[in-house]
């Protein structure tokens, strides 16, 4: 079960909300629309047939103009492994929470929250995870400056003041 | 919401709430648990990490493909050959490179010792955590002999910084390929053997682990769990022979799986009996690659500065923690655009807050144990 | 003592008028003798069983400090008296700075009815066994308090759980003693090792199959009262950091360290004394052994060793088990241990009914279970030849042969 005919497959479910299959260097991969998540993911996993039922990780990317999420999914059934992305807008991005149908994304999805800002609606528990709860700011975001202070903790030789950098 | 919030957004009567770490003796390095308990048993144990959190995927996107190599052995200094490897192969299918023949099975040679004393380190200190000292430092003492053999492979002896993109940094002559041969001697059946007697077969050991935190195959694979824990479940599955790569599969072994040795399938003691049939099967691997050992070039042409092309790879490899793999995305210049390191542990960990609500104090160090977990992996 | 102390008025033929000093004095310098006993033991077991657990482990263990690392205990001793005696600021301060002197108290005062030699002892209670069962629950009370007054979660959970733990075992240690006492009929502590002969198979241990089994049962109980491994869970350091001395430190904290390693003293010797025959030396009879000074030593000596026996088997456990779980150690309390050694008690009862009536079972029961035991040393001897034949190192072992 090759990412072709899963998506063949998705196909006669979601139509137009897919795209085509693109490969990029070693990676094959379909782009699909934000808000049938629940309901793509749903088929993935349980569907006879496809069984995608280990997602491996969440990835977040900033392009600069938008976000993509990734999703990989592993088959155990069939030993096969597909790429799926999403598009999100770069001002505010939202998405809906898979983490009723995966256990394992509720971690991935608060530490994309977490350190690019993507908001993940009806999520259990969406906090913070690698960084403090004051934090301020998204640090794998493209466009993030790191503040000279930290709670009074200079981060960078610019900000320690009074003392020879 | 913050910590705080979330605490006492469920708080519920006669709870004491306590805090285990970040500087406790069983949450192997800096990892924190808030523990709410009603008397011995727990109500739920909140894991709170990043404590240990560097920004290896921040600093990957500012430093040259070559110059993260360093970067990875810290993911998971247990285990670093696995983050070496899993990074130098996406690098290597991005740039397309063949990597040598006695490279790739230099790179098994030094994953498997790896693994050896990774998951030495992880059943001693699990035995260490309920309560026997004693095996811990049995353990320690036979990694010291492989720290002594990477030493002379890599001149490392925890972050090795071994493997490079389209080889390894150093080969191996007779005299490593002699103490390989007789650390292997000692270690298999010999020292499996005593340490099987002194531990795994204790009955206090398996009193304690058996039927503690059982995970079924469907939940381990919602949970997202990876390598012994979910091969304990009962899954045969391992990226080694399921999704092969370099040379694993010119190599004979078996995949353990947890049978539900003493209790059900997916305990404690599965878990920890995994551990110990996995070290027999590295041990085979490596009697096997030493004695398969070809000659010839041990890292491949490789271009100065390295620029892949545009595009995207995820590559994977199975560490002793589990799917340790690199989503990397490169827009041709020298530094990846985006890399994102995917790791057994992080999962693990979600897994222990689901499965410690209801334990005993007590059993939730079995758990954290019996996981195997460490901290850079998760914060990384 | 009083013995001793009559004797010396009888001999020194001082009036009675200033008898009461003489009795003070003798109590006095045997307090300080016992004091020395145990603070010596329990600093030397301290280095002991370091090195022991420094060869299991396949390292070296403390040896800077003199020979073989001698005088760490010393050493160690040294440094926790000069330490900063910190009591942290929320502590109810008073119970915090009292607990550990009642556990060191509760431990040190068993020492007034433990035998040393025939004629070495504090006091010869004709309730012995009773005071010693009694006086143990000050270190019940002392841990509690210090588990409470340190205002700490983990220190008050290890406290909750040593006084649960101490309180339970309490129950078999009791019973599985007063299957000897049955046979032996006395709860004086000399009296019971007067009853015993001095030859292996006279002792109490053989006596009956009850007193056989009530041995192991005491070993074991005796242990978890002590809380050491695989029973150490008041201070499970996985779990519970320390326990109930995780605020201590400096001497204070010495204290409780003290008194668990004398505590290791006084299991092997009530061991020693209700199971194993005392001081009693093979062959020689009640009479003779304490007409004469020589042989008292010698019973000493010969008591020492029995207990020092029991004593490595203990640090031996420690250094090989893993620990059992809170809810695992009372089901083996409550659900194993109470009911068999009272059980036990029945069965004593009833071989002592029947040796009076028929004297020759006596002998044979007697030499069965000598084998029996006999037996369980060889086939440990031999295991312990097998796992070292076995073991694919031998630059290891050349410290353990």
């Amino acid at each position: 079960m090759n990412i072709v005919e899963v998506h063949t497959e998705l196909k006669k479910f979601f139509g137009e909300k897919l795209s085509e299959v693109e490969k990029s260097g070693q990676l094959e991969f379909f782009y699909f629309e934000p808000e049938i998540i629940r309901d793509l993911f749903l088929v993935l996993r349980d569907k006879i047939g496809m069984e995608f039922k280990y997602l491996s990780y969440i990835a977040s990317v900033d392009y600069k103009d938008r976000f993509e999420l990734v999703y990989c999914l592993y088959s155990y059934r069939w030993s096969s492994i597909i790429y799926l992305k999403t598009k999100l807008s770069r001002e505010k991005p939202k998405i809906r929470t898979i983490s009723d149908l995966f256990v394992a994304a509720e971690w991935h999805e608060r530490e994309a929250y977490d350190l690019m800002g993507i908001e993940f609606l009806e999520h259990p528990d969406l906090r913070r995870i690698m960084m403090p709860d004051d934090f301020e700011g998204h640090p794998l975001r493209k466009d993030f400056v790191e503040k000279d202070n930290y709670h009074q903790i200079p981060t960078n030789r610019k900000g320690m003041t009074g003392r020879q950098g | 919401m913050t910590l705080e919030e979330r605490l006492n957004k469920v708080k519920g009567e006669n709870e004491i709430l306590l805090n285990m770490g970040p500087q406790h003796p069983s949450t192997h390095g800096v990892i924190r648990f808030v523990v709410r308990a009603d008397g011995e048993i727990m109500v739920e144990a909140l894991p709170v990490v990043g404590y240990l959190h560097r920004g290896i995927e921040k600093l990957a996107e500012i430093t040259p493909y070559t110059g993260f190599i360093p970067y990875t052995d810290r993911v998971d200094y247990l285990a670093s050959m696995f983050a070496n490897h899993a990074f130098v192969m996406g690098v290597e299918r991005l740039l397309g490179i063949q990597v040598p023949r006695r490279a790739e099975y230099l790179r098994v040679i030094a994953s498997e010792l790896n693994r050896i004393a990774s998951h030495l380190i992880a059943l001693g200190s699990m035995a260490m955590d309920i309560g026997a000292f004693t095996p811990f430092l049995h353990g320690i003492r036979e990694r010291e002999l492989i720290n002594d053999i990477t030493e002379m492979m890599c001149g490392a002896r925890l972050t090795y910084n071994y493997m490079r993109i389209g080889g390894v940094s150093n080969d191996i002559d007779d005299q490593i390929i002699k103490k390989i041969n007789s650390f292997l001697d000692r270690f298999y059946p010999g020292f499996i053997d005593e340490f099987n007697r002194l531990i795994t077969y204790n009955e206090i050991l398996v009193k304690r682990c058996v039927n503690i935190a059982t995970i079924s195959a469907e939940e381990a694979i919602n949970f997202g769990l990876t390598g012994p824990n979910l091969r304990a479940s009962g899954i045969k599955w391992d990226l080694r022979k399921n999704m092969s790569y370099s040379v694993y599969p010119e190599l004979k072994f078996d995949i353990p799986v947890g049978e539900g040795f003493r209790g059900s399938i997916g305990d404690s003691y599965d878990r920890f009996v995994v551990r110990v049939k996995e070290m027999e099967e590295s041990a085979k691997i490596l009697r096997q690659a030493i004695k398969n050992l070809p000659s010839g070039e041990i890292i491949a042409k490789v271009p100065r500065r390295i620029k892949p092309p545009q595009g995207e790879v995820y590559s994977a490899v199975e560490s002793a923690r589990g799917e340790l793999g690199y989503y990397i995305i490169s827009d041709g210049s020298e530094n990846p655009y985006r890399c994102k390191i995917r790791t057994g542990s992080f999962s693990a960990m979600k897994a222990i807050h689901i499965k410690s609500q209801g334990c005993f104090i007590a059993d939730l160090v079995v758990l954290i144990a019996s996981m195997d977990i460490v901290a850079p992996e998760i914060d990384r | 003592m009083f013995e001793i102390s009559n004797k010396i008025l009888e001999s020194l033929s001082i009036s009675p008028h200033y008898s009461i000093v003489v009795v003070i004095l003798v109590v006095f310098i045997y307090g300080l003798f016992a004091l020395t006993f145990g603070a010596l033991f329990a600093g030397i077991t301290s280095w002991y069983e370091r090195r022991i657990a420094g060869r299991m482990q396949s390292r070296i263990g403390p040896n800077r400090v003199g020979f073989q690392g001698f005088w760490q205990w010393l050493a160690d001793g040294l440094k926790c008296w000069f330490k900063e005696d910190i009591i942290p600021k929320d502590t109810d301060s008073i119970l915090f700075r009292i607990a550990p002197y009642l556990v060191f108290t509760g431990v040190l005062c068993t020492f007034v009815v433990i035998p040393f030699a025939p004629s070495i002892i504090g006091a010869d209670l004709n309730v012995g066994l009773v005071y010693l069962i009694a006086i143990t629950a000050l270190v019940v009370a002392g841990i509690l308090m210090a588990g409470w007054a340190s205002n700490s979660k983990w220190t008050l959970l290890g406290g909750i759980r040593s006084a649960a733990q101490m309180i339970s075992y309490e129950i078999p240690v009791a019973l599985s003693l007063i299957v000897v006492v049955i046979p032996a009929g006395t709860l004086s502590l000399q009296e019971i090792i007067k009853n015993q002969g001095g030859a292996p198979y006279n002792w109490y241990i053989f006596h009956n199959p009850a007193t056989f089994i009530a041995f192991f049962i005491y070993f074991t109980a005796a242990l978890a009262e002590g809380n050491r491994t695989p029973f150490d869970l008041p201070e499970a350091e996985s779990e519970l950091v320390a326990g109930y001395n995780t605020e201590y430190s400096g001497m204070r904290f010495l204290f409780f360290l003290f008194s668990e390693w004398m505590n290791l003293y006084v299991i092997g010797a009530i061991a020693t004394t209700v199971f194993l025959g005392g001081w009693r030396i093979p062959l020689v009879s009640y009479e003779v052994q304490s007409g004469s000074l020589l042989l008292q030593f010698a019973g000493f000596i010969i008591f020492l060793i029995k207990a020092l026996i029991l004593v490595n088997v203990i640090i031996w456990l420690r250094w090989t088990l893993p620990r059992l779980r809170i809810d695992q150690l009372m089901v083996m309390c409550y659900k194993y241990m109470v009911p068999i050694s009272a059980s036990l008690t029945v069965v004593s009862l009833l071989f002592t009914v029947l040796y009076h009536k028929v004297v020759l079972l006596q002998i044979v029961f007697k030499f069965l279970l000598f084998a029996l035991g006999v037996f369980i040393s060889i086939y440990f001897a031999f295991r312990v030849y097998y796992n070292i034949k076995n073991f694919p190192d031998k630059t290891y072992l050349k410290w353990m042969i």
